[in-house]
């Protein structure tokens, strides 16, 4: 008998579900940098690797980049995303996904993006989700 | 009716474990692969500290090729498993 086969979720789509079902249309989140390149905010999600927690839970570090025009609105996205994440693991699920836990590796920092003028604000998450 | 089970915290030793040398030591070798991971010397180091309560470690950037390359590319951050 062949065992079952256990896909890892989409970390980066479960993040950005949670974050655009929050946040104002004005302040969309995705997996790149849209083209063209927004001039007002918008987040970018990235997957930085994470290792598995169990035999269907695994643990991606996440790393969610908060654009806009100025230091203050960039770290003030961020903080929204922030409080949007750790909201959806104490509900439970992150964009659709089961979710079981969200660790906080670093909250959001200043992290200027040398490719553009924009301020950009980061914060990196370690967050456990349930494959389907 | 079920056992009730006392346990009782001894902080003193928790404050001393986490000041030893055995911790210090395993922080540093986390640190280590963390800098490995994200490219090693001379670009990345690591410092590795007695705090008021605890040993501490930390990897950072050390040249400018190494900054823009976090933040361009946050290789620093995604080398973090390596210190698992």
């Amino acid at each position: 008998m062949t065992a079952e086969l256990i896909v890892p979720p989409d970390s980066v789509m479960a993040v950005v579900r949670e974050l655009n079902a929050a946040l104002p249309t004005a302040e969309r989140a995705a997996g790149r940098v849209p083209s063209p390149r927004p001039k007002g905010k918008f987040v970018r999600v990235r997957a930085a690797g994470g290792a598995p927690a169990s035999l269907v839970h695994v643990t991606p570090t996440v790393l969610v980049e908060s654009y806009a025009a100025t230091d203050g609105d960039a770290d003030d996205l961020a903080r929204r995303c922030h409080a949007i994440i750790l909201r959806a693991a104490r509900n439970g699920w992150m964009g659709g996904v089961p979710c079981a836990d969200v660790g906080v590796f670093a909250m959001p920092a200043d992290l200027p993006d040398p490719d553009t003028d924009q301020a950009r604000s980061t914060a990196t998450y370690a967050v456990t989700l349930r494959a389907a | 009716m079920g056992t009730t089970i006392r346990i009782e915290v001894n902080q003193a030793a928790i404050r001393e474990i986490l000041k030893s040398d055995e911790v210090r030591a395993d922080l540093e070798a986390r640190a280590k692969r963390i800098a490995a991971a994200a490219g090693g010397e001379p670009d990345y180091e690591v410092d590795v500290r007695w705090g008021s309560t605890r040993a501490r470690a930390s990897v950072r950037t050390a040249t400018f090729d190494a900054i823009r390359d976090e933040a361009r590319n946050r290789t620093l951050s995604g080398a973090l498993d390596a210190g698992r």
